[in-house]
């Protein structure tokens, strides 16, 4: 580098401008398409987490429609059928759970891994819509259902 | 009372292999471009700056002072690494100081000087600007098809939430053409699910039945010409400004009408326009807030450029 920095005996001047000013462009340009492609993979997932949400939305309704006449998601016989039929028509959906207010899964399509912290999900939920989560393979969405009463 | 929850989990391998081939593949695609463009635009540089170049190194060899003025400018040489620096900054401040002084008692060759800094600056710029539109254009064009797909499969989602709903309502014997309170039902999935548009629901040869209010679209007739002429070959196809996705309809085992989502085209569009919005909402801010126009308004314009539409 000194010899591009030396007086006299230097590199000439166009490549001692021409170099920084090159050097800033590739900078930017890195930058940029780095900040483009972390811009398009978080649009990417949103739109895939509004697309399971639409499938999630439609399972919490058919709960809910059965829990104000009564019948418990346990004694739901549909659910079982709705939820093969969410897994199977919706792309990349790997499994499909119900559980109860004690994270216990009451009923499932497919194999959630074992240790999820949905016990914990529910707890801090209060009265939000849903949740995000992920484990080592999955993204999840979480809707929590609600009694009529609430 | 939560009492429960339905949790759905999708294939994390999937998205992010997804993602990360559209990354890889638009790197790889701007590696040409983005080389050639840099090539094509300082190879382009005209003759004009080279002269201007010439004229600074000789600045720098010390023969400005013999143009205007007797004394000569002592040599403006730079310290490097090391002892050199400890050595030379001295020095250098010195010969600085008085490089200075010969230039402001020469108002030409000052002059030069902030002429030839103005125009570096904005051939700097020039090329900048030129190269992140040329990025953001290459990228916006690869991502735009990988993220309609993603908004089309939603709407496939949506139209098939609602097919079920009508379909059981025909399964329990109510007519397809006396479906009950059936505009307000749209209404309210329409609500629910802002990108889209409007929803249709034709008969099979595409006469309009139900749907959500319309006179926000623009193009009706062309639109209702379309759907009169849907075939159902294609899932999804682009009418104007939208993509309309169709569901088919069916009850006591024949076809009994189609469901058509429209929402707009062009995504890139409307993400830019939501970037914008955001810009403006911090200018209005600003207002209130005091912050600087200048810097504001470069973040905004580099937002725009970064954001790439995606």
């Amino acid at each position: 580098m000194t010899w591009l920095l030396l007086g006299r005996r230097s590199a000439p001047l166009w490549l001692r401008l021409g170099l920084p000013i090159s050097l800033i462009i590739a900078l930017a340009i890195g930058f940029i398409s780095f900040l483009n492609y972390y811009n398009y993979r978080k649009t990417y997932q949103q739109l895939n987490v509004a697309r399971i949400m639409v499938v999630a939305r439609d399972l919490r309704q058919a709960i809910e429609s059965g829990l104000n006449v009564g019948l418990a998601p346990r004694s739901n016989t549909q659910l079982a059928t709705s939820l093969a039929v969410a897994k199977d028509h919706t792309e990349g959906v790997r499994f499909a759970a119900i559980i109860d207010e004690a994270a216990k899964k009451l009923v499932e399509v497919g194999g959630a891994a074992a240790n999820q912290d949905w016990l914990q999900r529910l707890k801090s939920a209060g009265e939000e819509l849903s949740w995000l989560g992920e484990d080592d393979d999955t993204y999840q969405v979480g809707l929590p259902y609600r009694t009529a009463s609430a | 009372m939560i009492v429960g929850a339905v949790v759905l989990g999708y294939d994390k391998i999937a998205i992010d292999r997804g993602d990360r081939h559209d990354g890889v593949h638009i790197i790889r695609r701007l590696g040409s471009g983005r080389c050639s463009c840099s090539r094509r635009s300082l190879c382009s540089s005209p003759g004009g700056s080279r002269a201007h170049w010439t004229v600074r190194a000789d600045a720098g060899r010390g023969r400005v002072g013999s143009r205007g003025s007797d004394e000569p400018v002592p040599d403006l040489r730079l310290p490097v690494l090391g002892e050199e620096i400890a050595r030379g900054i001295p020095g250098f401040i010195e010969r600085s100081g008085a490089a200075a002084a010969a230039l402001a008692g020469n108002p030409t060759e000052a002059g030069a000087m902030k002429n030839l800094q103005r125009r570096l600056v904005l051939l700097v710029s020039g090329i900048l600007v030129a190269a992140a539109a040329f990025v953001s254009y290459r990228a916006g064009e690869r991502f735009e098809h990988s993220l309609t797909q993603q908004r089309l499969g939603m709407t496939q989602e949506i139209g098939r939430s609602v097919a079920v709903v009508i379909e059981k309502a025909l399964t329990f014997g109510v007519p397809f053409d006396q479906l009950v309170d059936t505009e307000r039902f749209l209404d309210a999935v329409k609500r629910d699910n802002p990108g889209v548009d409007y929803i249709i629901i034709t008969t099979p040869d595409g006469q309009l039945r139900y749907s959500t209010d319309l006179s926000s679209l623009s193009n009706l007739a062309g639109l209702r010409g379309s759907l009169a002429a849907w075939d159902g070959r294609e899932r999804s196809m682009r009418i104007g400004r939208y993509f309309n996705t169709a569901t088919a309809i069916n009850g006591k085992g024949r076809h009994l009408g189609w469901l058509h989502l429209g929402e707009r085209a062009n995504v890139i569009e409307q993400l830019l326009r939501d970037i914008v919005f955001d810009i403006l909402t911090v200018l209005v801010g600003r207002d209130a807030g005091g912050v600087r126009a200048d810097a504001i308004a470069a973040g905004g314009v580099l937002r725009i450029a970064t954001a790439c539409h995606a």
